[in-house]
């Protein structure tokens, strides 16, 4: 039995075992998939994703057969037998001869193109030296030429590459041209006589073809065509020459003949043509040079008379100058156009700080945009934190790409002194778009130490600057720092600040993972604070925190004797993000006198009763319609028709129906109807 | 025959500018007299000298999109389309129209009158794999910059010519792997990066499985006659001769292997790129490649319907590449010691839940970033910077699905040297790196 047939059997036999275990593991991993990692090292799930039939039950002979008139209409199956076939026999070299044998032997029979087709693939897999002579025959046709090549060309040996080369004497058109492309790939060195005739003949597109094929080849003979064709032809055939050049060139730098592959690249140079293959050579003949050059074919072609050099000179600096080198390149900058400014400036990026720096200051203040955006690029791996005050005052002063790009380098800017620098600056600094700039670095940086300074600008900056500050805690606090947090509300004076400090305090509330001590803090200093407005604050911080556990607390403050705190209560409520306030929306919304609270109470109900997607339609349906008992503004009743689909129902498109009496929503409650309608129909 | 429209473009106008000596004088220009407000750059308009002066090839699934957001760029000016498609070709076109105002589009069928124009800056390439080395190269070597769709190419060997050959003409090239523009995934890639979770233990990529039907063309398998509007036989291009069925073709040719690559090699250039990005993987590959596919046994398509690929890096580390299998989640989910890391699209998980929140720190790595892929490659394409995907990135992101590929063909465990490119030991399995051109196409390098 073969090593193949063994490792089969062995999986078959195993494969029922392993098939309930899998479903075992799988089952536990889709139920809980989240555990954690994954304790077991990945394998193969034996029972599935084996290729099907790796022992085919039918013999070659029968798949074959069944090849034979194969024309594609009967779809993939019998090819994909063929192939599992080979696959399953490939290993033994007695049984893979006999497949090649087989199949050669199925060839001479005349098969189908497709059933041709579906044997090279095969003999691609499994063919030798033994297949050259049937396939050989069968490059010279255009209907076989094709399937031929598939297998032929994978086929290692010289019997192959004979089979190749005999047939490109043989063949014209386009079947030549596939001759040309499979002796490339194959780099055969002897078809380069023959090539040299091909591309120096009068079929423009064999010419082409066996051009690239020598530059593929790459052998010395094939560089003296080439290089003979360069000086004589012209136009396509010159630059295809040259190209195949160029591949040879650097075929010599990756055996390390540099010299060699050097001369190609000044041949290349020295020949014109379109300018990307001077540069092209150009680079390459740079890397050919190697650390023999000390940088000046760069600086040579910045200052001479060659623009079309600069490009591709601008892009070898990295290679050609280290570190403290770049000094050389730096006074060129100004004497370049301004798209080539902006290249060099990128490169200057990859320099050290000490020796670009300056440069890179002074690009950032060009006349160019372009070049100035490049160089604020550049200056989050070439700055230090020298330059952050110089970066946030450009930040606040431009706009657009150029305001981005310094505010994305102070955000990336590296090292720890770069936030101390921040910080620093941000305690002296009076302007209040600067500071603005420095609160959102520091935000973007996070750095956590910058909680104090941006703490006393809450407390003390001008409105724009406190409500940074504010949304900047929001990300930098931990729970750790509600109690000052909290104290900061109460500093806050301006509402729509207070607000925000509020909405501060309840996000870092709700990073607490236990969910039922989330609102702990805020309870309390609630129990501790004796004034009623700030009683108030911490109500509504109840309420964006909605912790279930401080519903007790709201529902009783809703009663207080004083009206800022009942309001707060209500606020609360009506802000509380589950629907575990339902019933209590609900009840403000049926007893309150306040149009103002009814209107609150109201949308949240609305709202709420969405947060519960799976609840019963017809029950969405009457609770809705509570609300249309209970207001009949316009705006109450949208929000109605707004949540109704979501709860496809029959009672509900009534509902939405009725509605379209009301001139004041009928255009929604005619949209509502439909998309019910849709929702029933897809049922 | 086509339209074709000269314009002053961005290079044009430097050439012009460096022989006049230096900054741009409008006097040595010779500009007209009376100049539109939007030539000048007024109003945000973008000045014609500064455009960057693109075409598009291939407009059946993503062409459309990407021409679309290009377009919205103001420093981009679209000037003409190509497609084999007549259909696709029109719609493009007067997309183009539509957004200018104006009937100059150009309209080409064959990419090499394209590849004529002299006034190109920049191309969007989307075609079917077979032709992404081809194609790709072709517009490189006449000295284009390339907007290029994943996964790179059809074959490994293609895609390192291709790798060389942006290397070889100095071009800049992006990889439609937009993931790493996107904020959760350069987000977990950083933390992971960073050691958040400690020294990686296995990598699992989950990718879609079986056959979809993008082009709601599931069941149309007659063998009929191309329709006029296709040119079919150059659209078929270098992969093996099929005989033309609607469900064959547009979108639904990647379910046929000598086109695409199945759904593996259709979605390895996205998670798989992301875990390269995480693991710093990006200039190497695997060392150890099994892997193991279920095959259809009818119809018209030939690409796995599931499949399982172990790969094994240098540094010992596992990853498991699959479709079809629950226990791999989709999409990317690195797994350390010290918890776990999962991304995928509109999603981003961690162990310790805490962790996704956590910042990297100033001292540490800043992976590349980027937060609109398009227009990082039109940055690119004037800075001369390597794009957050260049080419080599998303030839090392394919070559794993590649080699998956083939080591389900051989039936085998294939050992790879990442760093030489080759398959040890194994001349069968080798054959498979590359195939034969259908006639008379020829790889240009």
């Amino acid at each position: 039995m073969t090593n193949t047939a063994k490792r089969c059997r062995i999986t078959r036999t195993g494969s029922r075992r392993a098939g309930l275990g899998l479903l075992l593991v799988t089952a536990i991993l889709v139920v809980i998939p989240r555990l954690g990692p994954a304790s077991s090292p990945a394998s193969f799930p034996s029972a599935v994703g084996q290729e099907p039939a790796a022992r085919p039950s039918e013999s070659l002979d029968a798949i074959l057969k069944a090849l034979l008139r194969y024309d594609y209409s009967q779809g993939v199956g019998e090819p994909l037998k063929l192939r599992a076939y080979v696959a399953a026999h490939k290993a033994d070299p007695a049984e893979r001869e006999e497949v090649e044998t087989k199949l050669l032997a199925f060839l001479a029979q005349g098969p189908t193109e497709g059933g041709m087709m579906v044997a090279c693939r095969g003999l691609r897999l499994v063919g030798t030296a033994a297949s050259a002579p049937v396939l050989g025959q069968l490059l010279l046709a255009p209907e076989t030429t094709d399937p031929a090549r598939y297998a032929l060309e994978m086929i290692p040996g010289p019997e192959a590459d004979a089979a190749f080369l005999a047939a490109l004497d043989r063949t014209g058109g386009e079947v030549r041209l596939g001759i040309i492309s499979s002796l490339g790939h194959r780099a055969v060195a002897a078809a380069v006589p023959r090539l040299t005739v091909l591309a120096r003949g009068d079929d423009p597109a064999a010419a082409v073809e066996a051009v690239k094929a020598m530059g593929k080849i790459g052998s010395a003979e094939a560089v003296r065509s080439l290089s003979d064709l360069l000086e004589k032809v012209k136009g396509a055939l010159k630059s295809g020459a040259a190209s195949a050049l160029l591949l040879c060139a650097e075929a010599r730098l990756a055996v390390d003949l540099p010299d060699e592959a050097a001369e190609l690249c000044d041949r290349v140079l020295l020949a014109g043509g379109p300018d990307i293959l001077r540069q092209a050579a150009f680079r390459e003949r740079i890397e050919a040079a190697g650390s023999a050059d000390d940088g000046g074919f760069v600086l040579r072609a910045l200052s001479g008379n060659d623009p079309a050099l600069r490009e591709p000179a601008i892009s070898m600096i990295p290679k050609a100058f280290q570190d403290s080198e770049i000094e050389a390149v730096v006074p060129y900058l100004a004497k370049l156009t301004e798209e080539q400014q902006v290249q060099l400036t990128a490169v200057l990026a990859g320099y050290p700080t000490a020796y670009v720096l300056p440069t890179l200051l002074q690009a950032a203040d060009s006349r160019s945009p372009s070049v100035r955006v490049e160089a604020l690029r550049a200056l989050e791996k070439a700055g230090n934190a020298t330059i952050v005050e110089f970066l946030a005052a450009r930040a606040a002063a431009a706009a657009g790409v150029e305001q981005a790009a310094a505010r994305e380098t102070l955000a990336r800017l590296k090292g720890a002194d770069v936030d101390a620098a921040i910080l620093n600056m941000l305690e002296k600094e009076t302007g209040e778009k600067v500071r603005l700039e420095l609160i959102t670095a520091a935000g973007e940086r996070r750095i956590v130490a910058g909680k104090p300074v941006l703490a006393a600008l809450v407390r003390t900056g001008p409105p724009a600057v406190q409500l940074r500050a504010i949304r900047v805690l929001r990300v930098l606090a931990a729970p750790a720092d509600l109690r000052d947090l909290i104290s900061l509300v109460f500093a806050v004076k301006e509402e729509a600040a207070r607000e925000e400090m509020e909405d501060t305090v309840a996000a870092v509330a709700r990073t607490i993972p236990r969910e039922s001590v989330r609102a702990e803090a805020v309870e309390n200093a609630l129990a501790a604070e004796k004034s009623p407005l700030r009683r108030a604050d911490l109500l509504r911080v109840l309420g964006k925190i909605g912790d279930d556990s401080s519903l007790g607390v709201v529902r009783r403050a809703l009663h207080d004797a004083n009206p800022a705190v009942a309001d707060a209560a209500v606020r609360a409520l009506t802000d509380w993000p589950t629907l575990t306030a339902r019933d209590d929306v609900l009840a403000i919304a049926r007893t309150t006198a306040n149009p103002t609270y009814k209107v609150l109470a109201i949308r949240a109900y609305v709202r709420m009763i969405g947060l519960e997607p799976d609840l019963r339609p017809q029950g969405a349906v009457a609770s809705l319609q509570t609300i249309l008992g209970l207001s009949d503004r316009p705006e109450e009743k949208k929000l109605v028709l707004g949540m109704l689909p979501r709860f496809p129902c029959e009672p509900g498109l009534k509902l939405a129906q009725s509605l379209a009496a009301d001139p004041s929503v009928a255009a929604e409650a005619k949209l509502a109807a439909e998309r019910i309608e849709r929702s029933l129909a897809r049922r | 025959m086509s339209e074709k429209r000269e314009k002053m473009n961005r290079r044009q106008f430097i050439k012009m500018a460096a022989v006049a000596g230096g900054a741009a004088a409008a006097g040595a220009a010779g500009f007209p007299t009376i100049v539109k407000a939007s030539a000048m750059g007024k109003d945000g308009a973008v000045a014609p000298s500064d455009r960057i002066v693109m075409a598009g090839v291939g407009f059946g699934m993503m062409g459309p999109g990407n021409m679309a957001s290009f377009l919205e760029k103001p420093e981009v000016q679209w000037v003409a389309c190509c497609d084999l498609d007549r259909d696709h070709l029109i719609e493009a076109r007067d997309t183009v129209n539509k957004k200018y105002g104006n009937t100059a589009c150009a309209t080409y069928k064959d990419f090499r009158e394209l590849l004529l124009r002299k006034d190109l800056d920049a191309v969007s390439i989307a075609v079917p794999d077979q032709w992404h080395a081809i194609l790709s190269i072709d517009c490189l070597r006449a000295g284009l910059d390339v907007y290029g769709e994943k996964p790179l190419t059809h074959d490994l060997a293609e895609g390192r010519a291709l790798v060389d050959a942006v290397k070889r003409y100095g071009r800049v090239w992006q990889t439609g792997s937009w993931q790493r523009s996107v904020e959760n995934f350069h987000q977990a890639a950083e933390l992971v990066r960073n050691g958040r979770v400690g020294r990686i233990k296995r990598v699992e990529v989950g990718l879609p499985s079986g056959h979809y039907d993008f082009a709601g063309t599931f069941g149309q398998e007659a063998l009929v006659p191309p329709p006029p509007t296709l040119d079919y036989d150059f659209w078929l291009g270098p992969a093996p001769w099929w005989p033309y069925c609607k469900a064959r073709v547009h979108m639904n040719w990647r379910w046929n292997m000598d086109f695409g690559g199945g759904q593996l090699m259709d979605w390895v250039g996205h998670h798989m790129d992301i875990a390269h990005w995480g693991m710093g993987w990006d200039y190497t590959g695997p060392v150890e490649v099994e892997a193991t596919g279920v095959w259809p046994t009818s119809g018209i398509y030939n690409s796995p319907v599931k499949y399982w690929v172990n790969a094994k890096y240098a540094d010992g580390t596992p990853v498991v590449l699959a479709g079809g299998y629950e226990e791999i989640w989709s999409g990317t989910k690195w797994i350390g010691e010290y918890g776990w890391v999962w991304v995928d699209r509109g999603q981003f998980e961690t162990e310790p839940e805490s962790l996704k929140r956590e910042a990297v720190g100033p001292g540490e790595v800043r992976l590349y970033k980027s937060r609109d892929h398009y227009q990082n490659f039109l940055d690119c394409v004037r800075s001369r910077a390597l794009t957050i995907t260049p080419a080599e990135v998303a030839h090392r992101s394919a070559s794993v699905g590649h080699l998956g590929v083939i080591a389900m063909r051989v039936g085998r465990k294939i050992r790879w040297d990442p760093a030489k490119e080759t398959i040890i030991n194994d001349p069968e399995a080798e054959r498979l790196l590359s195939r034969s051109y259908r006639k008379p196409w020829q790889l240009p390098e």
